[in-house]
């Protein structure tokens, strides 16, 4: 109905810690998630994102304002979520990579994953299995002997700073 | 137990959780496999370090795969590289075998090459790209001597000699022609080579008498039987598209040339229709380009090249200009040594713009107002013709049971 009369339909979104979000229907539907919620007609009230903390579905509505206020020109999308992720630390990305996920948004969730992959790129084993809670399995031996195979690309890797 | 009796749940850990450790229990196993597809190769080598389950998940087939698909996107520059052998005949350089990555032909002031240390044979005189696909690159070494490589994993393997079980007499020919392609119904990489008796330059002489053509699979890591050979000419470096390798077969008596073609998959020969609007040219140069076979020709009116590709394999009326240089107007007096340089196009970046190679130099060209922009590189040790290739990074393997492939 809203739609017919040119008045712009404002969603309410409520974060896993209880903190509710208004956004446009517009740009929230570019969640597959939510799109679904609305075409079902749940999204009468409070669309409840059981998964996502508010911190994180404050900045993924930021980006869903932003993006959608962008013209269909693609050059633009992409330097406008490169400017998004650029100082974004890696919790907060792997963060922002679940909620993308959980709301099913495939163009945040391509550009969160290569931007995920660019932070890591130089990085060192050690920092990445910190960083993703990974627990070495190896035994000394059998590490050594899996590094001695590729030894030239342990060349270059960044000293670890944790960020 | 202490918990039946006091009804509590599990206690928390001691402390605040780590940020890591909050992580470690959040990110499936699909979204780790997302960001590892988009790592560069020389990075998921290294991570093959982190655990045993990174490390066969990285060697799996179906990742490697997958990982070349998303390297294989135009947008992908960083897992793109160009390779090029160097011809510089005064000089003896240690390694003829050079690359230099995309992005930074595009970016820095200077780009630098380096040298295949890897492949001991990489100071050998006399080295030809015979192809390159998925992240692989043939090469003959010597005249004689095939080679597989993979750069980016360092793998490298010699065929078996060519001429064993065959009859050609060695010192009477050379290997004439030859081509790398993937066969797709066979999930194999293979490599084509002709041996002709009669020097191939020769036209005029007619066919060779003495043509064997071969075909090598890795799988089987054996050179098939003897191909029968028809009366056709493929000379240099077959062009890989569409399951097929592609020459240009020119008939010198009868002034006209036509496209001849190589089916990796059932190893016949065949012939391409050529574009109409092509009757009466000069004899073209084949190239690939975005996967398309495209044919430059030279123009002499303008001092120049003009390049069609064909967009879409088979279907006659897909070709169109894709790009036409004319020398007098970019270069000016300098053009006079262009002409004799051939213009090779070896990528269009998402901007539209066309990197290609002229002589030893590499160029950008702006299709819309026409200019060009020369790249600086240092360390290529080429001095008047390069023959480069643009490939994609990849995991593929040389080792049979790997095999990766589309």
């Amino acid at each position: 109905m809203a739609a017919e009369t040119g008045t712009p339909t404002t969603l309410t979104l409520k974060s896993n810690d209880d903190e509710l979000f208004s956004v446009a229907e517009s740009a929230a539907i570019l969640s597959v998630t939510i799109r679904n919620m609305v075409e079902d007609g749940c999204a009468g009230g409070v669309i409840p994102l059981d998964n996502v903390d508010g911190k994180t579905l404050a900045s993924v509505i930021t980006y869903m304002n932003g993006i959608s206020a962008i013209p269909a020109d693609e050059e633009k999308k992409k330097s406008y979520r490169d400017k998004f992720l650029s100082d974004k630390d890696f919790e907060t990305l792997a963060d922002m990579v679940l909620a993308a996920n959980y709301l099913n948004m495939s163009c945040l969730m391509d550009a969160v994953s290569a931007k995920i992959a660019q932070v890591m790129e130089k990085k060192s084993v050690g920092w990445v299995r910190r960083k993703f809670g990974i627990e070495n399995d190896y035994t000394p031996e059998e590490e050594a002997a899996v590094k001695e195979e590729h030894k030239w690309t342990f060349e270059g890797v960044e000293t670890d700073d944790d960020n | 137990t202490s918990y039946g009796r006091t009804r509590k749940p599990p206690p928390p850990p001691p402390m605040k959780t780590s940020k890591a450790d909050r992580i470690s229990h959040h990110l499936p196993e699909e979204i780790i496999e997302e960001i590892l597809y988009r790592l560069p190769v020389k990075s998921l080598l290294r991570f093959k370090c982190v655990s045993q389950s990174w490390r066969s998940l990285i060697s799996t087939k179906q990742f490697v795969e997958t990982h070349l698909q998303h390297s294989k996107k135009i947008e992908s520059l960083t897992d793109k590289r160009i390779i090029s052998t160097c011809k510089n005949s005064s000089k003896s350089s240690p390694g003829r075998l050079k690359a230099c990555s995309l992005s930074s032909l595009l970016t820095e002031p200077v780009t630098r090459a380096v040298s295949f240390d890897f492949f001991p044979l990489n100071s050998s005189r006399d080295i030809v790209i015979v192809g390159s696909c998925n992240g692989l690159i043939s090469v003959l070494v010597d005249a004689c001597r095939f080679f597989l490589l993979n750069p980016s994993t360092r793998e490298f393997k010699e065929l078996p000699d060519f001429f064993t079980g065959t009859t050609c007499p060695k010192n009477l020919g050379s290997i004439s022609g030859y081509g790398f392609g993937f066969d797709e119904s066979r999930c194999d990489y293979k490599v084509y080579a002709v041996f002709t008796m009669t020097t191939p330059y020769d036209r005029d002489v007619g066919f060779p008498s003495k043509s064997v053509a071969r075909v090598y699979s890795l799988k089987a890591d054996s050179w098939g039987v003897n191909v029968f050979f028809e009366d056709r000419w493929t000379i240099g470096q077959g062009k890989f598209v569409s399951g097929k390798l592609h020459w240009i077969n020119y008939y010198k008596t009868k002034l006209k040339w036509e496209i001849v073609c190589f089916d990796l998959t059932n190893e016949s020969f065949g012939t391409v229709e050529r574009p109409s609007c092509m009757e009466g040219c000069y004899i073209p140069r084949l190239g690939v380009f975005k996967g398309c076979l495209c044919m430059s020709f030279d123009c002499a009116l303008t001092v120049g090249s003009d390049i069609l590709i064909w967009n879409k394999y088979g279907a006659e009326d897909s070709w169109s200009e894709l790009l036409s240089i004319s020398y007098l107007s970019v270069f000016g007096n300098s053009s006079f040594t262009r002409m004799f340089n051939r213009v090779t196009p070896l990528f269009v970046l998402p901007s539209g713009e066309i990197l290609f190679t002229s002589g030893s130099d590499f160029l950008i060209y702006n299709k819309k107002d026409g200019c060009v922009k020369q790249r600086h590189t240092v360390d290529f040790d080429c001095d008047r013709f390069r023959e480069a290739e643009a490939y994609t990074e990849s995991l593929v393997s040389l080792v049979p049971d790997n095999i990766a492939f589309f």
